[in-house]
């Protein structure tokens, strides 16, 4: 594992603080004995004194930021597993290009092009973590400003540059049978593109050369709705047409609002080709650390998880989602 | 604060709990439904009020700030991204708006998902079909409903080894029914609805070991023939059955005769149930069969008729009229007695059996 300075654990923080929800920086530090503060200034803070005091080690903060960077918040597909022998993987790694990236420490290091910084590879599963910067342009009011010249008024809106830490990674549970591709929420990440990437990695590590195949999640929908709680929308396509049922409520969902529950029990969803909808996963009732909001394209094998959470939460979304899908 | 104003949005405020209906809105909904201004400080103060009384739950809800979408943020969700305009609030240099929204602390209302119907002894019942061909009009979703015939009972009922067997028919007919319900995705609980004898062999049903997997939803009985001390309780606290609404007819002559006649009857739709978790609803002009009279069955079952609020409401508010509480020192009829006439309808019965048995043959 590569061994970070003082100063580069200070600039790791930074930078994973302008990114993280408080709610998991303020783990991170219940974990230091240090205080904990209400800002994220306080946070950096704090954090700061926490490393300066040895109290918050690399090994501390990497196995943090594996639990809940590039995991919430982002696109997750489910695809069909590699057609290879999972023992046969360590030689594939060790033997191949990506050999030095194995058990790799933190990176601070977020290029313009998706590269491979990470993998993990045990008995149980095999994990890969992809790192690449990304600019934005968040507007920026303040920095507005208007002009005159002559006759003419000239009118200038301010963007602020915004650099995304866009993880991608590819994980595989072996016993699981399918894998999962999660890709940062960055609008201008090119999802084939990532596809391809993963792809040609599989490769270089031994697996057979052959594209990613999303698992369809339709019926994952269908039994969703077909259950009723958590469900806030769905909408079944076939090439003819569709119906779309939703609840406006904050925190309600279709079973909330009894007029729209009746029409979705009237719907046989079984005469749909594509179903997609928005599900609700409460601590309470589904066993994650909070509410989290999940947008399932059925046919795409796409979530769109809406909520940050922690590695946890994601393996048991995708638990529950698959349990669905498997549901006759 | 005017109490006229208040007690409009208390009367709000019940008539959502009651129906189980529109539990969740935000400060703005509900102004607009009671025709008040959203800025309204007394209907601020008055909804803080059912916060501070635990009647309702308070909570910030997110609005889209984008004027084309303006949709409430569901729960769950980061708030930096609305998921539906897909409008990045960073990027556009704004923030979700903030409103107050409430929670009603009550149970939503349910659905009718399907029913299965058991008629009384000496009968056709037609109301069966009438309460079918009524439930799917009046519904504004299809429900199915099981009409379940056991034959033309008549000196049946004297024995009980014959009960035993209708009600073993009774019982594998619903699990069948309940098997392929499961297949068209409907829940494994049928809601029931069940007159006179069909009471008592929905009791059986229930007391038989043999079917102890069997579940079910909100029952009613009608001029139930149970007996009063049945352990309805049990029942409910054990999960095999959602609740209970036993309707007596405060002019039904039949049923106070069944303990001496039935093995194992009772006056339950005289006397009421005992258990403390039934709701008894005694309906004062109503005989033995006054349910099924078109225009009450109609009333039963209309949106807000006794039988579909039972069915759908949440019961935490159900207190409808007629509902009453049963003394609590019912004794069945001394047992020296209700041996006689039993045994003298027990003979009559075999007096009668092959007569019948050969009605049965020409006419089930």
């Amino acid at each position: 594992m590569d061994s970070l300075s003082k100063p580069q654990l200070k600039e790791l923080v930074r930078r994973v603080i302008v990114a993280q929800g408080n709610a998991f920086i303020k783990e991170l530090l219940r974990g230091t004995g240090v205080k904990i503060g209400a800002t994220k200034e306080d946070f950096a803070a704090n954090l700061d004194a926490a490393i300066d005091a040895d109290e918050l080690t690399q090994e501390e903060l990497e196995a943090w930021l594996a639990e809940v960077e590039g995991w919430g918040d982002q696109h997750l597909y489910l695809i069909e597993p590699p057609q290879v022998e999972a023992a046969m993987l360590a030689t594939g790694i060790a033997g191949g290009v990506h050999a030095s990236v194995l058990n790799a420490g933190a990176s601070l290091d977020f290029p313009a092009a998706l590269t491979l910084k990470h993998i993990a590879q045990s008995d149980a599963g095999l994990s890969m973590v992809w790192h690449q910067g990304k600019a934005g342009w968040n507007r920026f009011k303040p920095k507005d400003f208007t002009l005159e010249e002559g006759l003419e008024q000239y009118r200038f809106d301010a963007y602020r540059q915004r650099l995304d830490r866009s993880v991608v990674r590819f994980e595989w549970r072996f016993a699981d049978p399918y894998c999962l591709v999660l890709i940062h929420r960055n609008p201008q990440i090119d999802h084939k593109a990532v596809f391809q990437d993963v792809r040609l990695t599989l490769v270089a590590i031994g697996c057979p050369d052959a594209a990613l195949q999303p698992i369809p999640l339709d019926q994952a929908v269908k039994v969703a709705a077909s259950r009723g709680k958590g469900v806030h929308s769905t909408r079944f396509e076939l090439d003819g047409g569709y119906v779309e049922m939703a609840s406006t409520l904050a925190d309600g969902g279709i079973d909330a609002v009894e007029p729209v529950r009746v029409v979705l029990q009237a719907v046989d969803t079984g005469q749909f080709d594509r179903a997609q909808g928005m599900l609700h996963f409460a601590a309470e009732e589904h066993g994650t650390s909070r509410r989290i909001a999940v947008q399932v394209h059925g046919r795409e094998g796409r979530l769109r998880i809406w909520a940050q959470c922690k590695r946890e939460d994601v393996l048991r979304i995708v638990e529950l989602l698959w349990a669905y899908n498997s549901a006759p | 604060m005017s109490a006229a104003r208040s007690d409009r949005w208390q009367a709000e405020v019940e008539r959502r709990l009651g129906q189980g209906v529109e539990l969740e809105f935000t400060l703005g909904q509900f102004a607009l439904a009671v025709g008040a201004a959203p800025g309204d400080g007394a209907l601020h103060a008055f909804l803080d009020g059912l916060v501070s009384a635990a009647i309702a739950l308070r909570s910030d809800a997110y609005r889209c700030p984008m004027a084309p979408c303006a949709r409430l943020l569901p729960a769950g969700t980061a708030n930096t991204v609305c998921p539906f305009c897909l409008a990045d609030f960073q990027q556009e240099g704004v923030a979700p708006e903030v409103e107050p929204a409430y929670r009603l602390v009550g149970e939503s209302s349910r659905d009718i998902r399907w029913v299965i119907v058991i008629h009384g002894m000496n009968s056709r019942a037609k109301w069966q079909e009438a309460f079918s061909w009524e439930i799917a009009n009046r519904l504004s979703y299809s429900a199915p409903v099981l009409i379940y015939k056991y034959g033309w009972a008549t000196i049946d009922v004297f024995a009980r080894w014959l009960h035993e067997r209708l009600a073993r028919r009774l019982g594998e007919r619903m699990r069948i029914a309940i098997e392929e319900a499961q297949k068209s995705r409907l829940p494994d609980r049928p809601d029931i609805i069940a007159h006179s004898f069909g009471t008592l062999l929905l009791s059986r049903v229930l007391e038989n070991p043999a079917f102890a997997d069997l579940k079910f939803g909100r029952i009613i009985t009608a001029a139930s023939i149970v007996r009063p001390d049945f352990d309805w309780d049990r029942l409910i606290e054990q999960g095999r059955v959602e609740a209970v609404l036993n309707h007596v007819g405060g002019r039904d002559r039949a049923v106070p005769l069944a303990q001496f006649v039935i093995p194992g009857a009772g006056p339950g739709g005289k006397v009421g149930y005992l258990a403390a978790a039934t709701l008894n609803v005694r309906a004062d002009h109503y005989g033995h069969s006054g349910f099924f009279i078109p225009e009450n069955l109609g009333a039963a079952i209309s949106r807000h008729g006794l039988w579909q609020a039972f069915l759908t409401r949440p019961l935490a508010h159900f207190r409808p009229a007629g509902a009453f509480v049963p003394g609590p020192h019912w004794r069945p009829a001394p047992l020296p007695l209700r041996l006689c006439t039993r045994a003298l309808a027990y003979g009559l019965f075999w007096v009668l059996a092959p007569f019948s048995w050969l009605r049965r043959r020409l006419d089930p």
